[in-house]
This record gives C-alpha cells, sequence and structure tokens, in this order.
C-alpha cells in the first residue's frame, strides 16, 4: 500500500498541484473577478432580485425580442453580483451581458479572464479540446482519490501523528508536516476529490447510461430529463401571447423560497402561446438548487414544483453542491479556502517528501528530474498567478484577445521558471524563485494602486474588503515566501539532529536542503 | 513472474480491469431488482468511483495477483449474469 500510495501520488502530483491550487484560488472567483475590473465602480451598488428581474427582462425584451430562451440570473450576492442576461437566437447560439445593477446597462470593463477563467483551469486545463481535459483531470482524480485512501491505510497511527511535529529534523519533519496538512483537513480532501469525479461521471462511466437507457443522444437526453426531474416543457404554439406579469410569478417563488432565495429564471418561447417560465432555487443549502417552479408564461399559472430534488439525484446535488461551496457564508468560505490550501500543501509537501527520502538513499535516477520539477511547480505555478495579475493591470486595455493574452503569460512564467529550476543548482533555485514570488506578491498591490483606483488606500477606506483581500492575501503569500527564503538560508541541522535511521556517512547528504 | 511483470499486472488489473469493472457493476446496480430506472441508474453511477477504488486497493493489496484477476472475472460474470436475468425479466 506504501508503493501505490508514494507512486500514485507522485505521477501526476504536479498535475494535482495545479488542480488543487486553481481550484481553491476559485473559492474567490467572484473577488478576482471584482479586482480585475478596475474600471467598474469601487463601491458596488446593488438591487432586490425582484428589481433586477425587472431590469433584465425589461431590457431583454428590448434586445431579443425574438429569442427562443431567455435567462436571467438576478444579484445574489456573492456568486452573482451584477444581473447576467443570456438569450438564444435561433440558429445563432447564445449571447449574453452582464448588466450594473446601478443603470440597468452592460458593464463595460477591460477584457480579462477574471477570476473564472482562472478556477475555471482546475478542470477544462489549457492548450488541449475540453474531451481530453476532462480525462486528464479524471484520471488524475482517481489516483489522488487513491493516495489518499491508501495514505489512510499505512497509517496506522493517524491519531497520534496528528498531534506529532518534529521539526528541524529534515525527513521527519517532512513526514509530520504532510500527514498534519492530510489529516487536518482529511474530510475535506476525501469530498472535495470525489465530488470532483461525479461532476464527469456520465463521460468516465459512459456504459452505464448506454447499457440501460441506449446509446444514442436521445437515449442519454431521455435518462437526463427523467434523472434531473427536468419540467416538461412545450413545442411553441406559433401563435403570439403577451407574457404575465412578473410580481405575481416572484410573489410564489419567494413565498416558498423566501427573499434572495431565487437563483434563474428561464423564459422557454417568450411572447409565444406555450411559453413556459422555470424558476431555479438559489444555492441556500447544498441541495437547494435542485428546486424548480414552473409557470405557465401566457396566464401565469403555477404548472409544477419542488424545493429540493429526490433519491439518487439529491445525493448528486449534495455533492456537486458541497464542492462548489456556492451556498457557503463567509465565515464557511474562508474555511474552504484554507482546507484548499491545505491540500495544496500536503501535495506539495508529498512531492518534497519523496525527495528528502531519496536523497538519504543510494542515487536514484529521477530524483533529479522531481527536484527540478517541485521547485518549478511548487513556488513556480504560484508566482505565475501573479503574473496573471500582473498582466491584467499591465496589458494594454485595448489590446485583441487581451483575457487569452492573460492567461497565456501565467503559462509563459510558469514555463521559464521551470526552466530556471532546471538549470540552477537545486538549493539555489529555491531560494531565488522564492525571492521572485516575494517580488511578485509584495508588489501586486503597489502596481494595482498605480494602475487602478482600487488601490488598498482607497479600498480599505471604503470597507470593500472583496477588493482589499485580494491585495492582503497577496501581502501574506509574500510574506510567506519571504519566510520561506529566510529559513532556506539557515543553515541546516547538524547530522546527529536530522533523519536518525540513517548508514553513517551518508547523514550530510540527509540533511533538508543542503545538497546543491 | 518477475517484480516487474508482478506490478505491470497489478497495475493493469487497477487501471483498466478497476474501470471496466466499476462499469460492469454499475450496470448491474443500476438494474436493481426489477431492471433500470433513473433513480437507480444515478444511484450506480454516483458509487462507481467505489468500486473502481476498491478494486485498486484490492489489486495492490492481495497477496497473489493471480487471484485477483480470477476475482475479478467472477465478479463481472456475476454481473452479467445479473443483468441478463433481470434486464431478460424487465
Amino acid at each position: 500500500m506504501a508503493w501505490l500510495h508514494t507512486w500514485s501520488g507522485l505521477l501526476v502530483g504536479w498535475v494535482l498541484y495545479f488542480i488543487f491550487l486553481t481550484g481553491t484560488i476559485g473559492y474567490f472567483d467572484s473577488e478576482i473577478d471584482r479586482w480585475m475590473r478596475p474600471e467598474l465602480p469601487l463601491v458596488q451598488s446593488t438591487v432586490t432580485q425582484r428589481e433586477g428581474l425587472d431590469i433584465a427582462f425589461e431590457r431583454l425584451a428590448r434586445v431579443a425580442p425574438t429569442a427562443s430562451q431567455w435567462t436571467v440570473y438576478p444579484p445574489t450576492g456573492h456568486d452573482v453580483p451584477n444581473i447576467n442576461v443570456s438569450w438564444a437566437v435561433p440558429g445563432a447560439g447564445w449571447r449574453n451581458e452582464v448588466l450594473g445593477p446601478a443603470t440597468g446597462e452592460p458593464l463595460e470593463a477591460r477584457a480579462t479572464g477574471g477570476g473564472q477563467a482562472l478556477y475555471q483551469l482546475h478542470y477544462v486545463l489549457r492548450y488541449m479540446p475540453m474531451s481530453v481535459a476532462y480525462w486528464v483531470v479524471g484520471v488524475c482524480s482517481m489516483l489522488m482519490l487513491t493516495a489518499l485512501v491508501t495514505g489512510i491505510i499505512t497509517h496506522r497511527r493517524i491519531f497520534r501523528d496528528f498531534f506529532t511535529f518534529r521539526p528541524g529534523r529534515g525527513q521527519r519533519s517532512w513526514l509530520d508536516l504532510h500527514n498534519v496538512f492530510g489529516v487536518f483537513a482529511l474530510p475535506f480532501h476525501l469530498m472535495i476529490t470525489y465530488s470532483g469525479l461525479v461532476f464527469f461521471v456520465f463521460t468516465y462511466m459512459s456504459l452505464v447510461v448506454a447499457a440501460t437507457y441506449g446509446g444514442g443522444n436521445e437515449d442519454r437526453n431521455r435518462f437526463f430529463d427523467e434523472a434531473l426531474q427536468s419540467p416538461a416543457v412545450p413545442a411553441a404554439a406559433g401563435v403570439e401571447a403577451p407574457l404575465a406579469t412578473w410580481s405575481g410569478m416572484i410573489d410564489q417563488a419567494e413565498a416558498r423560497w423566501g427573499e434572495g432565495g431565487i437563483r434563474s429564471v428561464d423564459v422557454r418561447h417568450p411572447g409565444d402561446a406555450n411559453a413556459r417560465v422555470v424558476f431555479t432555487r438559489s444555492h441556500s443549502t447544498p441541495i437547494s438548487n435542485g428546486g424548480r417552479i414552473v409557470f405557465d408564461g401566457a396566464s401565469g399559472r403555477m404548472l409544477e414544483h419542488y424545493d429540493t430534488r429526490s433519491g439518487a439525484t439529491a445525493v448528486n446535488d449534495a455533492l456537486l453542491g458541497l464542492h462548489e461551496g456556492l451556498f457557503a457564508g463567509p465565515a464557511l468560505r474562508w474555511l474552504y479556502f484554507l482546507s484548499g490550501v491545505l491540500g495544496t500543501a500536503m501535495i506539495g509537501s508529498g512531492l518534497v517528501l519523496w525527495t528528502v527520502k531519496r536523497r538519504a538513499q543510494a542515487p536514484h535516477p529521477g530524483l533529479a528530474i522531481v527536484e527540478r520539477l517541485n521547485v518549478g511547480t511548487i513556488a513556480g505555478l504560484l508566482t505565475a498567478v501573479a503574473a496573471y495579475f500582473w498582466a491584467n493591470r499591465l496589458l494594454p486595455v485595448g489590446l485583441e484577445a487581451r483575457a487569452d493574452a492573460e492567461m497565456d503569460i501565467l503559462f509563459a512564467v510558469w514555463g521559464l521558471l521551470l526552466v530556471h529550476a532546471a538549470f540552477r543548482p537545486r538549493h539555489r533555485a529555491w531560494i531565488e524563485q522564492c525571492v521572485i514570488g516575494a517580488v511578485a506578491f509584495g508588489l501586486l498591490p503597489v502596481v494595482n494602486a498605480l494602475t487602478s483606483g482600487y488601490g488598498l488606500t482607497a479600498s480599505l477606506p471604503a470597507g470593500e474588503w472583496a477588493v482589499a483581500g485580494v491585495d492582503l492575501v497577496c501581502l501574506v503569500l509574500a510574506a510567506c515566501f519571504v519566510v520561506a527564503a529566510l529559513r532556506l538560508r539557515r543553515p541546516a541541522p547538524s547530522p546527529a539532529e536530522s533523519a536518525p535511521a540513517l548508514r553513517p556517512g551518508q547523514g550530510r547528504s540527509a540533511d533538508r536542503l543542503t545538497v546543491n | 513472474m518477475t517484480r516487474a511483470w508482478q506490478i505491470a499486472s497489478r497495475v493493469l488489473a487497477a487501471s483498466v480491469g478497476g474501470h471496466v469493472l466499476a462499469n460492469v457493476v454499475a450496470v448491474a446496480l443500476a438494474h436493481g431488482l426489477r431492471g433500470p430506472s433513473a433513480n437507480a441508474v444515478m444511484g450506480a453511477v454516483l458509487a462507481s468511483f467505489l468500486i473502481h477504488l476498491v478494486v485498486i486497493v484490492w489489486a495492490f493489496g492481495a497477496k497473489s495477483v493471480r487471484n485477483v484477476w480470477l476475482g475479478m472475472a467472477a465478479v463481472f460474470a456475476a454481473s452479467l449474469a445479473w443483468i441478463g436475468l433481470v434486464g431478460g425479466a424487465a
């Protein structure tokens, strides 16, 4: 089992580190979205869902009267701060706009991938078709699950070791750290890995639907309609009929789900006699998003409703809801974030542990490669994320394909840092990359203040913690890099203090981070 | 068998074998007692990664990899028989 734990973790450790890092950042995607669009007013205005829906439908009736479908996300606070509208143009696909609550007009800001593109990296990756990425992420997740479970199996003294930390003891210290990171947030690690797999379960386990419902597209859709309890929507009648007034439908939705309880409103065949209006419930609990109310669009009469879905589909809703954490308030959201940080640190410390252990033994052919990848990814990828934020502020606002350029810079910087790690002596590479990371994150709040009105001197007095928080987390990360660089410069512990089980004469090479 | 072949055999059993077996056992679970329903299919796919995980741990934990392959073949055959029985009756 120890063998399986080591190799399932090591084989894709860097991809897992990438997935955990970018996924963890995703718990603050909306905050990063705001930070990356500094043209918008620093102090956000907001409206009630009722007012938001009024604005949205007034706009849709004006710009998309002939659309076959309208979808509106009214403001819900954290996840949807503005008003998102989209509509299907027959034969031309979907269009969408983000409307400002204050003006009701589309928001104008620089083109950026924002926090959304950053968090989507953890399952779409980049520079490959999505279908390939799903399989890569799926295989890596299965290996992660394997590493977690075999880690628990090998770990006989899981409770006692939780209270054990032996600092300054080389390999022992790394093992203790790896265990603490793993055990402290173990329920989170198991939940996030299993539920992550569930997102693409019908891709990975495609045989199950094919063998029970049939392999064709129609068969699959029939299964999804039944399983997801999709409301029945008739075809358009081709007879014009104005939509009933919204307020009556909103009254009924709010009576069931409370004020602010609406996630989205979907109008099929607007303006047709067979129009259907489908209200989806907000993420107030992990499974509430399954709730639906269906109205007859022309009369405004309620046709069907449920507050959550039932059976195995509710379990599916719960797993996906727990993974996304959209129901979480500020405190729980931070707990999600910190658990993700622990998961990322668990993977990183496991990768380092592998090298520290191998360095103490006979030379291992893969050691040099793993060491280099560790420096370039554990430190380098973080710095590359800082570069993404730098690019957001420094690329010309009018640049073509600007959002793509931001993301390309992230990967270019990561690539450069991998090259740097490959050519510098290992110990120097760690120190230098920690310094680079400290500078990259430490200066970001300065660059932000110089290039936008979103600097800390503006955001803190205004009490806009969502914006200030991005700068503050950057400063914390810079401080972490400084501490790491200082620790790396300290002389290593004497051979007698480090891993005790060594054969004589090998003590020096076992010391933490002393061999170049 | 050499150690390298042992490991290769276990890796193959855990990866490809585990994936195929997870799918087939899930199809059997989805058939339940009275033929497949949307709810049973959903429940079965949600459990499928657990099935795969059990196969992985088994493939590496068992003393003899030969017994793992034989055991997997038995579960595979039993699942197919169950699907035939319930699917044919439904």
